[in-house]
């Protein structure tokens, strides 16, 4: 690339300096970069406050847990071995509560994770979620269609077990997915689809 | 629409500045204090501040909204469990930006190993349209994303900070803790790798 167009994307060459046949390619640069700005997101998907408060509150309580078993007296009759492991425990709950270990890893759930791919067939729609009991029915985790076809696809970590999910489309109409192995009354006349997650490793 | 989204586009640099004249409401600072002290439901009023700025960056960097949903959550639960060490309070969406912006540059280097994971897991039929079918734009999207995805996770950055987010390179610099010739040549090589597409692009 000619040194020119660099300064110039710089900020460091004014227009009306740079070279008449690079005008045109400067032009382009600033088109890719409205096409990327037009294509994202104004802001982050409603729900994701929620999300990050019943996390944030999830880790508390269990903090209070173990909390509560350090603080409070009982009698506890234990091996020499298990007398080990306990020291060891309490030996990491300090480590932890100091705040400069490194927190356990994030996400949306504790424990076994399977990540489970959802795909919708929607052409026209302008945004796709999905949402169920693992999204406390209030808030859906967002498909997304990169290329535009009406497939929106994305994948959510989900704990082993069974789930009820629909799909939310426009943020404002629910839909069942058409293509569920199961499905269940959902109570406001329409029905869920109902998944089932085994953990890794086991099979269904 | 590419305005709407283009307004506050400067939101994490100076946001500080813009808190601190919002009349009423707490500074950054006062609110990183008040969580600290013990509010700790004081914390989402920072992550109303700061999401949809981290967001914009992490569907930027990964072209995921589901992905960038995740890393945006992992990066407040984070910041809410360091915030003791974050040392200048008024600057906090500065400092959440980078917990947010390194998750973003890890995600792309596991990407190809997590997808590979993740498609095992997941073992979904493949519905996608066929070609003819797609419209103009998608295709568009598309290629920008392909050409994207072979820049670094280091170069992506900085050319969406520069040329996407809009910001100087001194702003770049504050934000990110590198120097200025070192983003520079990283936008420059992210120029050079996106030279091709532009050739393609009429």
């Amino acid at each position: 690339m000619r040194p020119e167009l660099q300064a110039y994307l710089d900020g460091e060459l004014a227009r009306h300096e740079l070279p008449a046949d690079l005008r045109k390619e400067a032009e382009r640069w600033e088109r890719l970069a409205a096409e990327i700005r037009a294509a994202e997101p104004a802001g982050a998907p409603p729900g994701l406050e929620a999300a990050i408060g019943a996390a944030l509150s999830r880790r508390r309580s269990a903090w209070r847990r173990a909390a509560d078993w350090t603080v409070r007296p009982r009698t506890v009759r234990v091996s020499p071995l298990a007398g080990l492991a306990a020291a060891a425990a309490v030996a990491f709950l300090l480590l932890w509560s100091r705040g400069d270990a490194p927190p356990p890893e994030a996400g949306p759930a504790t424990g076994p994770t399977v990540y489970v791919q959802f795909v919708l067939e929607a052409p026209g729609a302008s945004s796709v979620a999905v949402a169920g009991d693992f999204s406390g029915w209030t808030s859906g985790w967002p498909l997304s269609d990169p290329d535009g076809d009406g497939v929106w696809t994305g994948r959510v970590a989900l704990k082993p077990g069974v789930h009820e999910y629909m799909f939310v489309i426009d943020g404002s109409e629910w839909r069942t997915d058409p293509n569920a192995d199961r499905y269940t009354d959902d109570g406001f006349g329409q029905r869920n689809a109902v998944l089932v997650v085994t953990e890794p490793g086991s099979r269904s | 629409m590419a305005e709407a989204a283009a307004v506050g586009r400067l939101d994490q640099v100076k946001a500080d500045e813009r808190l601190t004249t919002r009349g009423s409401e707490p500074s950054d600072g006062a609110v990183v204090r008040a969580v600290l002290a013990g509010d700790r439901q004081a914390y989402s009023l920072l992550v109303q501040r700061h999401q949809d700025s981290l967001y914009r960056h992490a569907v930027r960097m990964t072209d995921r909204p589901d992905e960038a949903t995740d890393i945006v959550q992992a990066a407040f639960i984070k910041g809410f469990e360091h915030l003791a060490r974050c040392r200048d309070a008024d600057r906090f969406g500065a400092w959440l930006f980078r917990i947010g912006a390194n998750q973003c540059k890890d995600y792309l280097k596991n990407r190809r190993h997590r997808d590979l994971r993740l498609e095992d897991a997941a073992p979904l039929p493949s519905r996608r349209g066929n070609p003819e079918e797609k419209a103009e734009r998608g295709q568009l999207r598309q290629m920008i994303a392909r050409a994207l995805e072979r820049l670094s996770p280091d170069e992506r950055e900085a050319f969406m900070l520069k040329h996407v987010e809009g910001l100087s390179y001194t702003e770049m610099a504050v934000l990110l803790g590198a120097s200025v010739p070192a983003l520079k040549m990283r936008v420059h090589r992210a120029r050079e790798g996106l030279q091709q597409l532009l050739e393609e692009y009429e």
